[in-house]
């Protein structure tokens, strides 16, 4: 019964890192009709700058502080990464808005040249970040079942994330002007937005939401200059299963493919898991094309 | 205050618009006609910036718009109503009112000018429905209220009695001719009915095969310039 309760556990841990990763896909998608393949490497950059920001309070701190490093550093990998989104919105990809198959080559080529770029910089094995003390250990719920502090501290930083998120579509005027562009692009401008502002934040935000990923990955294990073409894959299977426009569709799609992942690889193998998974995803997509949330928006008629 | 110029458009390769050239002085309302295909929605949307013109020149209050991306162009003082409405459907009511506010050039945060809303009492009753779930005359309504936010001067109706309800439709063209009568928007108006045409307009152009057929007073558009260019 354990063994059951602790795969579930790491299921709903895994899907909120794909989550995580998955809802800046799903905005630039759905907004811009923009493939991110370079989203990955993103991912990275946020993992570098929390290792950095980890090398600057040893180096630099007294080490009484070095257990505090971690907090700074969820701000540092958000900035990291939105502001290398912004960076790459601006040079390369507003040119390829509405563009799938060109914005799926360009980034992808993106992709390979900031992996490279990492590897100049901090060299090609893995570096470890060491876990700040009051995260190790865990909350033993009984004696044979004990879930990790580190992975109770994702699922609520990715809590905090989504309740961010939400608050910002749904509750601001800039995230208001977000949904107006990503239903309507036409008329949005026409109503007075300039749509390149909003394109340009969206992107970033995105952007910075991977970063926090690329941190949170960090607390599992080592990290290295292609850690993000781990998740990059999984992360589109959950854009295309959660359908895009609507944030409740990526959760769902989130938890459908983090689920699904865990529990095939634990009853069967990791290989034949995977490849149940993609049958499932396969199926689901012949009954429902468009993605569980099916919100008809005029950048992808 | 708006004068277009030798203005070429179309949608990709091919070419509506060859070369109109027409004016929309403050408070006068203008309107375009001409049978179907003959290039109105193109000017209009030409106008508004969604198409790109290819050749001539759009400005506005001494400002060459020509160039500019269609949110400048809604800041700078023109509102548009589409054709087919175009309300954001799952925005709510309100929301789609303030999203008008985007291009008012007196910010008032996320409050709702009553000027917008006082020619629609409907439309408060239904603030956090979803615009989707409207009936067409009250996304009608609503498109109004939403361009109105801004206080634009030069209002762009495209056809706004498509498609909706005759008891709507008389609430509409008396929407228009109250804000004619305030005199403060002039207004650049895309419409089938004649009858209304002759009610409401000051100016008229004729389009025909892309460019401007006929032009002239209101009065004097006689039966004879309705036959050769209008009826089918």
């Amino acid at each position: 019964m354990e063994v059951v309760w602790l795969q579930l556990f790491n299921g709903i841990s895994v899907s909120s890192i794909l989550l995580l990763i998955a809802l800046g896909l799903a905005v630039t998608f759905g907004q811009m009709n923009v493939i991110n393949m370079a989203h990955g490497e993103l991912i990275m950059v946020g993992a570098y700058a929390t290792y950095l920001t980890q090398q600057l309070f040893q180096a630099y701190l007294p080490s009484s502080w070095f257990d505090q490093y971690f907090l700074l550093s969820i701000l540092a990998s958000f900035a990291a990464a939105f502001l290398i989104g912004l960076l790459l919105e601006k040079v390369l990809i507003r040119f390829l808005y509405g563009r799938p198959l060109d914005s799926l080559l360009a980034t992808w080529g993106v992709g390979l040249a900031l992996q490279q770029l990492a590897r100049s910089i901090f060299g090609a094995p893995n570096v470890g970040v060491k876990s700040p003390s009051w995260l190790e250990g865990g909350l033993a719920v009984t004696d044979g079942l004990v879930f990790p502090y580190k992975r109770l501290f994702i699922l609520g930083l990715v809590a905090l994330c989504l309740l961010a998120m939400f608050l910002y579509i749904y509750r601001t005027a800039a995230g208001r002007r977000m949904r107006a562009v990503m239903q309507n692009r036409d008329m949005a401008a026409c109503l007075g937005i300039s749509t390149r502002r909003v394109d340009s934040m969206t992107f970033a935000i995105g952007s910075g939401l991977a970063g926090i990923a690329g941190c949170a990955l960090t607390l599992i294990g080592p990290i290295g200059p292609s850690i993000g073409t781990y998740y990059i894959v999984d992360a589109f299977m959950v854009v295309v299963l959660g359908g895009v426009g609507k944030l409740i569709g990526t959760v769902v799609g989130a938890l459908g493919i983090g689920m699904t992942n865990t529990l095939f690889e634990f009853w069967t193998t990791a290989s034949l898991g995977k490849v149940l998974v993609f049958l499932c995803i396969v199926a689901f997509l012949q009954w429902k094309p468009k993605g569980f949330v099916a919100l008809r928006t005029r950048s992808l008629d | 205050m708006l004068t277009v110029e030798q203005l070429e458009s179309g949608y990709g390769e091919s070419l509506v618009l060859r070369g109109v050239t027409l004016e929309v002085r403050p408070g006068q309302v203008v309107c375009l006609l001409g049978r179907n295909g003959t290039g109105k929605s193109t000017l209009v949307k030409s106008i508004m910036g969604v198409l790109k013109a290819k050749a001539g020149k759009i400005s506005y209050d001494g400002s060459v718009l020509t160039r500019k991306p269609p949110g400048e162009r809604a800041r700078s003082g023109l509102g548009y109503v589409p054709q087919g409405r175009e309300i954001f459907g799952q925005l709510t009511v309100r929301e789609n009112i303030l999203i008008g506010l985007e291009a008012s050039r007196r910010r008032s945060g996320d409050e709702i000018p009553p000027a917008a809303i006082e020619r629609f009492p409907v439309l408060p009753t239904m603030y956090e429905r979803r615009g989707g779930d409207l009936s067409g005359g009250q996304q009608q309504q609503l498109a109004f209220a939403r361009v109105l936010a801004a206080e634009p001067e030069l209002l762009i109706l495209d056809e706004p009695c498509e498609g909706i309800q005759p008891s709507i439709v008389d609430d509409i063209r008396d929407v228009i001719r109250s804000i004619k009568s305030d005199g403060r928007t002039a207004i650049l108006l895309v419409e089938q009915s004649l009858e209304f045409v002759r009610s409401v307009g000051d100016y008229v152009y004729i389009l025909e095969k892309g460019s401007v057929a006929w032009q002239g007073e209101m009065e004097q558009m006689n039966d004879e310039v309705v036959r050769r260019y209008l009826t089918v």
